[in-house]
């Protein structure tokens, strides 16, 4: 009868938490999205802002440009990731000291390293004066765009900075749990480096690097703060369109802003789903 | 041959890396702290324009003014702080329960 009533205790502040102000926030948004603003005097419901989005250009050009930037980043960071956790996991001389470099930007929150990147990569940034200084460009404008770009390197560039230590570090906890003994054994059976690696190693590793490549993912895809600091204006992330209408002086932009909130919301669930299934199937087969 | 085979053992073993394992990370490390090196640079630099590589001008400007009182930069960073704590605080008081129901116990 204890145990009956000890586990719904132990959830219920988690839940209500969650219940309350996730999925309130989002209830609330889903009603303003819908026009619906009894201060502003709206009172009634109609599906117009959603389809004021769903016929622009601009959020279809905004979705592919979001998606781009999140599935590029979180490929790069994930491969580069796999590869520092390989060698980090080695004993070798200086180990400590490489541990925390590699560790340092962990702490450095998202837009300070968006400003070292701009100062690095900008066409009057560090790269820009060294590509002088050898006289391989003659002014700023010749060195190429990777701010404000329509490819958004830097923006991919921040996040990759940002990434790989945070699924490194996931993948090197990883991987102290499995020991040496499972590629060991596959080695004292003939398999080679390359064998043990793709074929003991990596299926090993599989469940724990999707589950931090979907937290890449999902944050890359609804984050604000760096495409707006590094990205083109036109077409912008999708967090940043939100934004604009959120913000816009005309009040009547707002349930236009929450409907986009909504579809971010509603893809990136879509996105996970398929994602998850995807890789249940892999990791069982 | 056998020397070879000796320095090969060595590449391939736990202990040490080779060659161009180091390079490899060293050039990672390098990008992951890059970043972070102008930005150092910058907040002790009065004039740092485009061609120049280093700072034409140095001053302690910027620091004295994040430690001086107009800047109240040391108030922000105490509410900051509060800030951090309580919601860490906050959010192991209600995970904690949260975290030992969903993991100790079975349940449909």
């Amino acid at each position: 009868m204890l145990e009956r009533w000890k586990i719904p205790l132990l959830l219920s502040p988690a839940l209500l938490l969650i219940v309350g102000l996730f999925l309130g926030g989002l209830g609330l948004g889903l009603i303003g999205s819908l026009g619906y603003m009894p201060l502003l005097g709206r009172e009634e419901i109609n599906l117009d802002a959603y389809r004021n989005i769903l016929t622009s250009e601009n959020f279809y050009l905004s979705f592919l440009l979001t998606f781009y930037i999140s599935f590029t980043s979180t490929i790069i960071a994930s491969t580069l990731a796999v590869g520092a956790a390989l060698i980090l996991r080695r004993h070798f001389i200086g180990r400590s000291v490489i541990n925390f470099l590699f560790q340092i930007n962990l702490t450095v929150p998202h837009l300070v390293g968006a400003v070292g990147i701009l100062y690095l990569f900008s066409q009057s940034g560090f790269f820009a004066r060294l590509a002088y200084e050898f006289e391989i460009i003659a002014k700023p404008s010749d060195f190429p765009a990777m701010i404000y770009d329509p490819l958004a390197i830097g923006i991919i560039l921040q996040y990759v900075w940002k990434e790989v230590p945070f699924i490194g570090m996931i993948l090197l906890a990883n991987m102290q749990t499995f020991g040496h003994d499972y590629e060991a054994a596959a080695r004292s059976l003939g398999a080679n480096r390359w064998q043990s690696f793709r074929f003991v190693l990596l299926p090993l590793l599989t469940p724990g690097l999707l589950a931090a490549a979907l937290i890449v993912f999902a944050f890359t895809f609804g984050a604000y703060e760096i495409p707006a600091l590094l990205g083109q204006s036109y077409p912008a992330a999708l967090p940043v369109l939100a934004y604009q209408s959120f913000t816009d002086v005309d009040l009547n932009a707002r349930p236009e802003a929450l409907a986009m909130g909504m579809i971010i919301a509603l893809l990136s669930a879509v996105m996970i789903f398929g994602y998850a299934r995807l890789a249940r199937r892999y990791v069982r087969s | 041959m056998s020397k070879d085979g000796i320095k090969r053992q060595a590449g391939i073993s736990r202990d040490g890396l080779s060659g161009p394992t180091w390079f490899a990370l060293i050039l990672l490390i390098s990008w992951l702290v890059l970043p972070l090196i102008p930005l150092g640079i910058w907040s002790i630099s009065r004039s740092w324009f485009f061609p120049d590589i280093a700072p034409s001008a140095y001053s302690l400007r910027a620091w004295g003014y994040v430690f001086s009182t107009t800047s109240e930069v040391l108030p922000a960073l105490g509410v900051t702080t509060l800030i951090a704590l309580c919601a860490t605080l906050l959010s192991a008081i209600i995970g904690l329960p949260a975290g030992r129901a969903l993991g100790l116990y079975q349940f449909r």
